[in-house]
């Protein structure tokens, strides 16, 4: 998806509080696949987190970090996983609240009509 | 503190593990909060900081592109 609308869309992952911290709700699949990331306590710690995911799943997508504030988490309802589309100053999509409403294609329908409505 | 949901609530009752429950219990009323924004509001006045180059990112800052935002962590 990124690499298909790089070129008309910003795409940002935004990386914000774990959702499966090793000292919080470890999950058996973290365990089972050596994931073990402990909650972030200060700043240097998500960063470490954040570019230990682009490392580990060869993320391409640019990425931002949600302030120790967890700010953006709370502005955004974001916690553990969220899509959102803004342009014109708004929020022009809304995804459900992970993990069971990520909808990647939804998101991906709604930013390809909206690039339809903008041109 | 953010409340259970009742998709949570239903989720967590199929929790037998104590320690499981407590930790589950704990992350979602830490981290999930209720909803803030809708559809057709302002855009939060957020700037983050972007992680592999040194600069920062408005998310209320005019643009001629659609932003496109992926919240989530590595876990």
């Amino acid at each position: 998806m990124y690499e298909t609308y790089k070129g008309q869309a910003d795409i940002f992952v935004v990386y914000i509080a774990e959702a499966h911290a090793v000292d919080g709700w470890q999950t058996t699949s973290n365990e089972d696949a050596g994931i073990r990331v402990k909650q972030h306590t200060t700043f240097a710690e998500r960063l470490d987190a954040t570019r230990l995911c682009a490392q580990k799943l060869q993320l391409t997508i640019p990425m931002l970090v949600d302030g120790m504030d967890d700010a953006a988490n709370k502005a955004f309802s974001a916690w553990p996983e969220r899509l959102y589309i803004i342009y014109d100053g708004k929020i022009q999509y809304k995804g459900g609240p992970g993990p069971y409403e990520f909808n990647v294609e939804e998101s991906t329908a709604a930013l390809v009509q909206l690039l339809q409505d903008i041109k | 503190m953010p409340a259970l949901s009742k998709r949570d609530r239903d989720f967590l009752a199929q929790v037998t593990d104590e320690k499981l429950y407590d930790d589950m219990v704990c992350a979602i009323t830490t981290y999930r909060y209720p909803d803030q924004v809708a559809v057709g509001d302002p855009v939060p006045p957020l700037t983050l900081a972007s992680v592999h180059e040194d600069r920062t990112v408005s998310l209320a800052a005019e643009r001629k592109r659609p932003l496109f935002l992926i919240f989530g962590s590595y876990t």
